[in-house]
């Protein structure tokens, strides 16, 4: 690329008749001229002032100088020495094309110096467009492929300026950034190309430069519109000095980093929020790797106050259900599979339970480095899951309860259905057997009959009694359902019951005892009913007793809250485990044929239920039977009004 | 002496119950099948005692019982009957009333029978 500068120049030149005169020796150069021109060689873009004649470097490039004839002594010449002297010829046609039209020109040729031939590239530029008044050419010699097409291609910008801060140097990337081709600012000053930037930070970087010292700035955020400036940019400009010292100039370079900046600051916040997702989570986060120790965790299981002195705070309590969780992790490893546990750690204030879930990190390259693990405390999940399992239970029990219930209470419904139709067939029997018992007992007394006919109607008189006496029992099932309730003293019903089994308990040597505390609380009951359940209850133990060697009957009552309780035991051989759960079923009985209906304990019970109250078997260490009849009692209050 | 027996009841079981239990022993056993015979029978024979059942078809025996006391008052009644609940709270109405009457709990045997008419026609109070 050529990189010219329009440079200061002399009064016109003349039109240029006479021949080029080459000059062969080496043509002294200013000093200055030469400082800069090494400045920039080292930089890669060789330069030079007007008027400096030729120059040459220390390591062999020369320099051409072109002037018209007539103006400047000796005249018009174009200095072309070094150059392969095949070349020289197509390289002054090139330069005095270029003076002539003042169109820019590119040589390219070979440059020999000190036994060394080197390509170099020639390029050159008029400084004015009119040729008659072309007064002179600059250029610049490159060596081909050597750092100026690096600045060329570089993608920063890079800019040279000399003391004047008229701008020398400028890529096409200066270009693009800044919108301005090397045309429009080569030569001029960098306050003129770019006036918004005169009492900016560039501009006053460039006077900073030129006072000898470096301006470097990283991520400068830079809004210069006019300049086409708007973003971050990294900036570093730096003094060029000539051979004594003397700063010739500066160097700048700029790269714009605004998208990297950009990138950075999305990169930051994104790592900050993943940090913060990982560390103020509800979950506890932890890594293992392949020994299965703890790399990290955002914080441990067990508050640290709790943890055991020597384990670490992130490592896993030491009762951690360590074996199964670490034979977890190991499989992770191994197979690179998901998986997950119920943790139960112990802590000073009760066991915690974690869900944990463990997956498998992949390293970079393969394999599985480490695994993760997710842990996230469900204890009062699980203490709200027992609550209401032990509460499903509870219901459980209510349901089988109330079922229980309701089937006693179909049974009860059956006994009271039951009573009736018993009822209903005693009455209807009544008739037929009142006149069957006559019709036995008239032929008995009026038959003139051998005496075994007469033992035989005695017989069927007997057996009549037998039918008559069943079916007064069955009739005492059909109880008047409108009996009201009252409020009564227990000792007059058991006192009532005892008169009417006295005979009966005399007559077998049956001995009762009473225990029936003065104080007992009055009951609220059917009282005809009541006295029918003790009958039952007494005619039951005396049924009990008949082959008992002790025959005792005891009755006891005592005040149970808001009941009163009535045991009636008697002293025979207990009813056998086996059938203790059948003794309430209707028609089971433990008495031989034709001595019971089966039906006294099921229509008793069927009457307490109906009254509140209850009839229970009760356990007695002792041996024997014991039947506990429940009665609601009244309270003093109550009692006043029933 | 009036020894004159009416007993009302649609069972023919029962009627003969009372035949065979009073006639052996003297006394004239008339007999009734429903209510409104035996009114009328007691009307024109005007009995000395009558057993009267409670649940009969046509006229129950409370109401029998009423139509009685307008017919003859001063014969006295016994109630034969198995208590049943049904007619219990007419008849302590009756009773209530100023209606008299006896009860006897069905069935009767024979000697059951003799005693109750014995001690209602002759003997000293005993039931």
């Amino acid at each position: 690329m050529p990189m010219g500068k329009h440079g200061k120049y002399h009064p016109p030149m003349p039109s240029a008749d006479a021949a080029p005169r080459v000059q062969r020796d080496r043509c002294a150069l200013p000093r200055h001229v030469q400082a800069t021109a090494e400045r920039l060689l080292a930089f890669g873009t060789w330069m030079w002032a007007p008027g400096s004649g030729c120059m040459e470097w220390s390591d062999g490039l020369y320099v051409l100088l072109g002037y018209r004839p007539g103006t400047v002594a000796p005249d018009y010449q174009i200095f072309v020495t070094a150059f392969h002297p095949e070349d020289r010829p197509r390289l002054l046609v090139q330069l005095e094309a270029c003076l002539d039209s003042g169109a820019p020109v590119s040589f390219s040729g070979r440059l020999s110096h000190a036994g060394r031939v080197q390509r170099v590239r020639v390029a050159a530029e008029a400084s004015r467009p009119s040729g008659r008044h072309l007064r002179c050419v600059q250029g610049a010699v490159q060596r081909a492929g050597l750092p100026e097409d690096i600045i060329a291609a570089a993608a920063d910008a890079v800019f040279a300026f000399d003391r004047d801060t008229r701008l020398t140097l400028w890529n096409p990337a200066a270009g693009r950034l800044m919108h301005r081709t090397a045309q429009q600012v080569i030569g001029r000053r960098v306050a003129e190309a770019f006036p918004s930037l005169a009492g900016s930070r560039a501009g006053r970087c460039c006077h900073r430069v030129l006072a000898g010292q470096g301006c470097h700035a990283r991520g400068v955020r830079i809004v210069e519109r006019a300049a086409g400036l708007n973003g971050y940019f990294d900036v570093d400009f730096t003094p060029l000095n000539g051979p004594t010292g003397e700063v010739t100039g500066g160097i700048g370079l700029v790269r714009e980093v605004t998208a990297q900046r950009r990138a950075q600051a999305r990169l930051r916040l994104g790592a900050r929020q993943s940090c913060s997702l990982v560390e103020h989570g509800p979950d506890i986060v932890m890594r293992f790797d392949r020994r299965l120790r703890c790399l990290y965790a955002n914080r441990p299981l067990v508050p640290a106050e709790h943890a055991a002195k020597d384990i670490p705070p992130t490592t896993l309590h030491p009762d951690a259900g360590r074996s199964l969780w670490y034979r977890i992790m190991q499989r992770v490893l191994a197979t690179g599979a998901p998986a997950s546990v119920e943790l139960f750690v112990p802590t000073p204030t009760g066991t915690r339970v974690f869900d944990t879930r463990m997956v498998a990190e992949p390293g970079e390259h393969g394999p599985v480095r480490s695994v993760l693990a997710v842990a996230r405390d469900i204890t009062e999940q699980k203490q709200a899951e027992e609550v209401i399992r032990q509460a499903n239970r509870r219901l459980a029990a209510t349901l089988g309860e109330l079922r229980a219930r309701q089937r006693q209470d179909v049974q009860t419904e059956k006994l009271t259905a039951l009573g009736t139709l018993a009822a209903g067939i005693a009455h209807e029997l009544n008739n037929p057997m009142m006149g069957v018992m006559n019709y036995v007992d008239y032929a008995r007394r009026n038959l003139a009959a051998p005496e075994t006919v007469q033992d035989v109607l005695t017989r069927a008189a007997r057996e009549l009694e037998r039918i008559r006496d069943l079916l007064k029992n069955m009739l005492a099932f059909a109880r008047p359902i409108d009996e009201p309730s009252g409020e009564f003293s227990l000792h007059s019903v058991i006192g009532a019951a005892l008169d009417l089994m006295t005979h009966e308990f005399r007559a077998r040597q049956i001995e009762v005892k009473l225990d029936l505390p003065f104080e007992l609380p009055a009951v609220w009951a059917k009282e005809g009913h009541l006295q029918q359940v003790f009958v039952n209850l007494l005619m039951n133990a005396r049924d009990a007793l008949a082959n008992a060697p002790r025959k005792e009957v005891s009755i006891r009552a005592i005040q149970e809250g808001t009941r009163v309780r009535v045991d009636v035991t008697d002293s025979g051989a207990g009813i056998p485990v086996a059938i203790r759960h059948r003794i309430f079923d209707p028609f089971f009985t433990t008495k031989p044929p034709g001595k019971g209906t089966g039906l006294g304990l099921s229509i008793s019970r069927a009457i307490m239920l109906e009254q509140g109250g209850d009839l229970v078997y009760r356990d007695r260490p002792g041996g024997g039977t014991t039947l506990s009849v429940s009665i609601p009692a009244i309270s003093s209050k109550e009692g006043e009004s029933p | 002496m009036n020894r004159r027996i009416l007993t009302i009841d649609d069972d023919p079981a029962v009627r003969d119950a009372f035949v065979f239990a009073l006639s052996d022993v003297g006394y004239e056993v008339e007999t009734a099948s429903d209510g409104a015979e035996g009114v009328e029978l007691a009307r024109r024979t005007a009995p000395a005692l009558i057993f009267l059942d409670l649940r009969m078809p046509g006229m129950d025996g409370v109401e029998t019982l009423r139509r009685l006391h307008e017919v003859c008052p001063r014969v006295p009644v016994y109630i034969v009957t198995a208590f049943r609940p049904d007619y219990l709270d007419e008849l302590a109405q009756a009773a209530r009333d100023g209606l008299r009457f006896g009860i006897a709990s069905k069935p009767l045997t024979s000697n059951q029978i003799r005693t109750i008419t014995h001690s209602v026609l002759e003997g000293p109070e005993v039931m």
